[in-house]
């Protein structure tokens, strides 16, 4: 700062106003649970976006297209030449070799129909990833902006746990195991799975049931090699012992 | 750099940022209940202008740009007067290491940052709360350095004045 801006710098806030200030500063922890599920959002758009932008998928699209396109348009160059030729064989007069030589000249005008064609089908596979990795900021869907399709189940999803994680807070396990395998039918890869497991070795091992309990854990550890929630799982079988 | 390159980097920073960005996200004055979408929309276009994000400069700064300017398109979809029942409420986050005066201190600010309109509250925060430079507050938010010093000596008084009317509990609910 220079003393230009020192001389601009508005007075300190008074020392009772400061100290305020002083608790606010240091930033809170959030929830285990509610840094998980965010980071899990994210990892699950971040698997989401190459579907929309790199995906084999879309790319037939425009591929696929131009070859209908370009095939449609040697089919009429063939219907119109053998049109020609049908046209020109009664005649068997110089007129018809001139007809002919027209005929094999035609396929200019259709053979213009493939390139509007892909032009036509690029536009879907522009749009596509971009409503897709992120949303469009004005759109009203956007504080849920994941994976196209996946748009509607996920607050359903987010209750739906929500309500599982109270009842694993009143202890009531074999309740969140209901809810889990609820969740897991409705939602066999929503973004919360990763969660869903979580609460299920929990629930598991409230209840007792250590085999079944190591079993998902087993599971969990194969499907989310990097989760941050290993850690977790893992204290939650050593209480096990 | 390849694309999971970028994912990875992305993804980290934003683990590493999340505690700061749903607390930014809370000043300025999202409801409890949109935080976490809002924070993920934060990451969305995070991820796609990391290319733009200059690594030598501090994250923070750059991250709450992002923040204030998804707040601001929130606030303009689902605009709602933020009632002090909410702000005022205990925290959902458990802090078994923090006194229970810090906690109230915590709430009592968030109070009184709600009372400052959002332009000015915006430079406090960054300036007061996040210790950002006035220069790069003024960058950031995109206006001229005279406008930000102008701003944060309105912001304060209203701080003040409103930290004033709460500890007397004349504007309390």
């Amino acid at each position: 700062m220079n003393a230009d801006d020192s001389g601009r710098m508005p007075p300190p806030l008074s020392p009772s106003a400061e100290a305020l200030l002083v608790h606010e500063r240091a930033v809170p922890s959030q929830p285990e649970m509610v840094r998980a599920r965010a980071l899990a959002r994210a990892r699950e758009a971040l698997r989401g976006a190459p579907a929309a932008t790199q995906s084999p998928r879309v790319s037939p699209t425009p591929v696929r297209w131009p070859l209908y396109a370009a095939a449609a348009g040697i089919a009429l160059v063939a219907g119109v030449a053998a049109a020609f030729q049908i046209v020109g064989r009664p005649v068997p007069t110089p007129p018809t070799n001139k007809g002919m030589s027209r005929a094999t000249q035609q396929p200019v005008p259709p053979s213009e129909d493939p390139v509007p064609a892909p032009s036509r089908e690029v536009e879907p596979a522009d749009t596509t990833p971009a409503a897709a990795v992120v949303p469009a900021r004005a759109s009203a869907p956007s504080h849920r902006p994941l994976v196209a399709g996946k748009h509607d189940s996920g607050m359903d999803e987010l209750q739906l746990l929500g309500r599982a994680r109270q009842s694993d807070a009143h202890g009531d396990y074999a309740e969140v195991l209901a809810m889990v395998a609820d969740h897991e039918h409705r939602y066999p890869a929503g973004r919360l799975s990763e969660e869903r497991e979580v609460l299920r070795v929990k629930a598991l091992v409230g209840l007792g049931r250590g085999s079944e309990a190591r079993h998902a854990a087993a599971r969990f550890h194969r499907q989310f090699p990097r989760s941050v929630l290993l850690q977790k799982i893992d204290d939650m079988l050593a209480s096990l012992r | 750099m390849s694309r999971n390159t970028i994912d990875d980097a992305c993804l980290e920073a934003y683990q590493r940022e999340l505690d700061y960005l749903m607390r930014t996200l809370q000043r300025l004055g999202v409801d409890a209940s949109d935080i976490e979408d809002l924070a993920h929309e934060v990451f969305l276009v995070l991820r796609r202008n990391w290319d733009e994000y200059d690594p030598t400069r501090p994250l923070k700064p750059y991250l709450f740009g992002i923040a204030f300017r998804v707040a601001a398109s929130h606030r303009r979809r689902h605009w709602r007067e933020v009632s002090f029942a909410v702000v005022d409420g205990p925290d959902r986050a458990p802090y078994p290491d923090q006194a229970y005066e810090s906690n109230q201190a915590r709430a009592l600010v968030l109070a009184a940052l709600q009372r400052i309109p959002i332009p000015r509250r915006v430079v406090l925060v960054m300036h007061d709360l996040d210790e950002i430079p006035v220069q790069e507050v003024a960058a950031t938010l995109a206006i001229p350095l005279f406008t930000a010093y102008s701003r944060l000596r309105k912001a304060r008084q209203e701080f003040e004045t409103a930290i004033t009317h709460m500890q007397k509990g004349s504007d309390i609910r």
